[in-house]
């Protein structure tokens, strides 16, 4: 479960490296450095963690890497407010306070022999990248992998150093685009949802997957359906303040259920039967 | 367990004996505002009054430090804050407040991740309760399954007549009588009778409001002219959760610098602008009618729904505190016609609010049926 008996106070973990995706998202290597706290800290694809910056406070941010990376936990993470800010003046040897795995991750398991579709936006490909991963690292326990991921420009799309690693995966059909190309860029443009459609998957034994903004989302789910995908081969992460992480706060609920703990994943069908705030 | 009498001469004594024993928490009238504080040697509570602010505070803090933290040569030094909650009585608390904890543990004893500062206080409390012998206009505790003199903490006690029936209703409870043996005698049939007479009598006095169940209400979520009209005059003060004994929303932040400080805990209220607030600006919750709409659904659908109970002990504090008169009961009353959930013939309207007696004067029984409940 959790790797502190203490539910609200975190380990101390190491950055061992960091580096600049785009110029507003810094990915963190992280090491937990007590050894029984970073052996009970297993996380599943699609989990969280609350990361601290000791007298700035804490903030969720997805674990990005796959399970199958025990080296080292890697987080992708944003620049805009007062936690990320000052977790992008940290490198490496600053200490963070990490707590979790929180939320319910992906179903990876019940996913076996299907194919995927991973749809990302922005930094909405750092959720997905766990499965994304994760499903390369057990290729064979797989079907065959889309990815449609894009952002703004070029120069806002993250992890290009894995697009080479990823585009040599058999049975892997990777498109990156971005909305506005510019004078070096020779990949795709145009929207995500537009180049879903033209890459057109089927909904046949698949799963699709989609983070990124809303207004992505919106049309994304849109398209889906038009494609004939049901809403329960349809999983999406959701977003929402929160300040605990494990359902006690109050804050992060749609209806009944919380992000936090419940989600942050959740299929449209179980997202149609229920009233929220979003 | 035990059941005795306290003579009302006899009640100064047992306090002193508690007192010498253990921090004593008890009702207590205040400048501006009544609240349970610590009591010493020789003080007699207000045993007859309702606090305006619940003992909430005493188990689930205001502001709660969840660790200090230090930076030194060698990395971050964490220092959990305590778990060990200081032994202490709650004195007097009402049956209705008594619950608010039985409601709140729910949550916070959660086996997977529990909150172990909460626990310490509640763990290290004992609640004795005093049951109302009469009802306030605001008071509905009759209509979310409590009572007036529902047997609810270690200890439960009732006025009977110039007379205190005690019963001890957990281990814990017994301790507090049995160490106190002399002070007490032994309670006759006749007495549990007349005190079962009076439970009942202040249990009919009270309106009785039907509520609709978790489900029906979730239903209305999508009715925004309803939440719209509901929250009309509100000013998002966040008095209501403020007094509320079952709120239990908290913010964490962080006092001090990156090198030495402390992470803190402390009530928020889902009536604020900010609650909900994401960085970047994005707010689900954006406007007033929303939160209230969450407030309410919180407590009457999504709380039951998860914990199989109503999230609200009808202490009717939130009425008696909201600074433009928003009454609870409207919502109950309104969602019931709005659901269809209503009896045949029912046609409450939300405008009524301001001709309403919020006033909580403790009155005898009969005269609060007199009065009615100003519903
Ligand atoms: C399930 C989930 C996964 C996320 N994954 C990532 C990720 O991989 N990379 C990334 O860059 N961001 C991610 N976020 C968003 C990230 O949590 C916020 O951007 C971050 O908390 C903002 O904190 P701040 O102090 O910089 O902003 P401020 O506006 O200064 O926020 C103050 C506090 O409010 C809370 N808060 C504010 N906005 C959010 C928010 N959107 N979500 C949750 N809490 C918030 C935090 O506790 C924060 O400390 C994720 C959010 C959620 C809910
Ligand atoms: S919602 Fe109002 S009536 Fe219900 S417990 Fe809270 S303060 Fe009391
Ligand atoms: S006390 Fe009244 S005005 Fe203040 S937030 Fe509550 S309902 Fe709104
Ligand atoms: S973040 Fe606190 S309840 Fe979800």
């Amino acid at each position: 479960m959790t790797s502190a008996t203490k539910t609200l106070v975190p380990t101390i973990a190491t950055i061992i490296e960091a580096f600049d995706e785009t110029p507003d998202v810094k990915t963190f290597r992280v090491k937990i450095d007590d050894e029984a706290a970073a052996a009970a800290f297993k996380q599943r694809p699609g989990q969280v963690a609350e990361l601290s910056v000791f007298g700035a406070g804490e903030s969720v941010i997805s674990i990005t890497s796959s399970p199958t990376q025990t080296e080292y936990l890697e987080f992708s993470i944003k620049r805009c407010g007062v936690v990320t800010d000052y977790i992008h003046t940290m490198g490496a040897g600053d200490k963070l306070g990490i707590r979790g795995p929180y939320g319910n991750g992906f179903p990876v398991e019940s996913w076996k022999g299907k194919n995927l579709i991973i749809i990302g936006g922005g930094i909405g490909l750092a959720p997905v990248r766990s499965v994304l991963n994760y499903a390369i690292d057990n290729r064979d326990d797989f079907g065959h992998i889309t990815l449609v991921y894009g952002a703004r420009s070029p120069e806002d799309l993250v992890f290009k150093w894995e697009y080479e690693r990823w585009g040599a995966v058999k049975d892997l059909d990777m498109n990156i685009t971005v909305d506005c190309g510019d004078d070096k860029w020779s990949g795709k443009v145009g929207f995500v949802p537009t180049i879903l459609k033209e890459v057109a998957p089927s909904p046949e034994n698949a799963i699709a997957l989609t983070c990124g903004p809303p207004i992505m989302i919106k049309f994304v789910l849109q398209d889906l359906a038009e494609m004939n995908f049901t809403p329960e081969q349809i999983v999406t992460t959701l977003e929402g303040k929160m300040q605990c992480c494990v359902g006690l706060c109050g804050r992060c609920n749609i209806g009944s259920l919380f992000i936090c703990k419940d989600g942050p994943v959740f299929t449209l069908a179980q997202l149609n039967s229920l009233n929220g705030d979003f | 367990m035990v059941t005795k009498i306290l003579s009302a001469g006899n009640l100064q004594a047992w306090l002193d004996s508690l007192v010498a024993a253990y921090q004593v928490y008890a009702p207590v009238e205040g400048e501006g505002a009544s609240s349970f504080k610590k009591i010493a040697k020789g003080q007699m509570p207000a045993m007859d009054i309702r606090t305006d602010t619940p003992p909430k505070g005493l188990i689930f803090k205001q502001v709660e430090k969840i660790l200090s933290f230090e930076v030194n040569p060698d990395g971050i030094t964490v220092i959990p804050g305590d778990e060990n909650g200081t032994k202490k009585i709650v004195f007097g608390i009402r049956p209705c407040d008594s619950r608010s904890f039985t409601l709140t543990d729910k949550p916070f004893f959660d086996p997977n991740l529990p909150e172990n500062q909460y626990m310490g206080h509640r763990n290290a409390s004992a609640l004795v309760t005093t049951a109302c012998t009469s009802a306030c206009r605001t008071c509905f505790c009759t209509s979310i399954g409590g009572a007036p003199d529902e047997k609810t903490g270690d200890v439960w006690m009732m006025d009977i007549d110039g007379k205190y029936l005690v019963e001890s209703l957990t281990d814990k409870g017994e301790e507090l009588i049995k160490a106190n043996e002399g002070l007490f005698s032994d309670a006759s049939a006749d007495d549990e009778a007349a005190a079962k007479r009076i439970g009942e009598e202040v249990a009919n006095s009270m309106p009785k409001i039907n509520i609709a169940d978790a489900k029906a209400l979730d239903a209305l979520f999508n009715d925004d002219a309803f939440w719209q009209k509901l929250t009309d005059k509100c000013l998002s003060c966040g008095a209501c959760t403020f007094v509320c004994p079952t709120c239990y929303c908290f913010d964490v932040r962080d006092e001090g610098n990156t090198r030495k400080g402390e992470r803190y805990r402390g009530w928020d209220s889902c009536m604020f602008y900010q609650y909900n607030r994401a960085a970047g600006g994005h707010n689900p919750r954006e406007f007033h009618w929303k939160r209230m709409r969450q407030r309410m659904l919180h407590k009457f659908s999504y709380f039951p729904e998860k914990y199989g109970d109503i999230d609200c002990v009808g202490c009717g504090r939130c009425i008696r505190s909201c600074p433009v008169s928003y009454d609870l009961r409207d919502f109950l009353e309104g969602s019931l016609a709005v659901t269809g959930a209503a009896p045949v013939g029912f046609e409450k309207e939300l405008s009524d609010v301001d001709t309403k007696d919020r006033s909580c004067e403790i009155k005898p029984a009969d005269e609060t049926v007199k009065t009615g409940g100003g519903l």
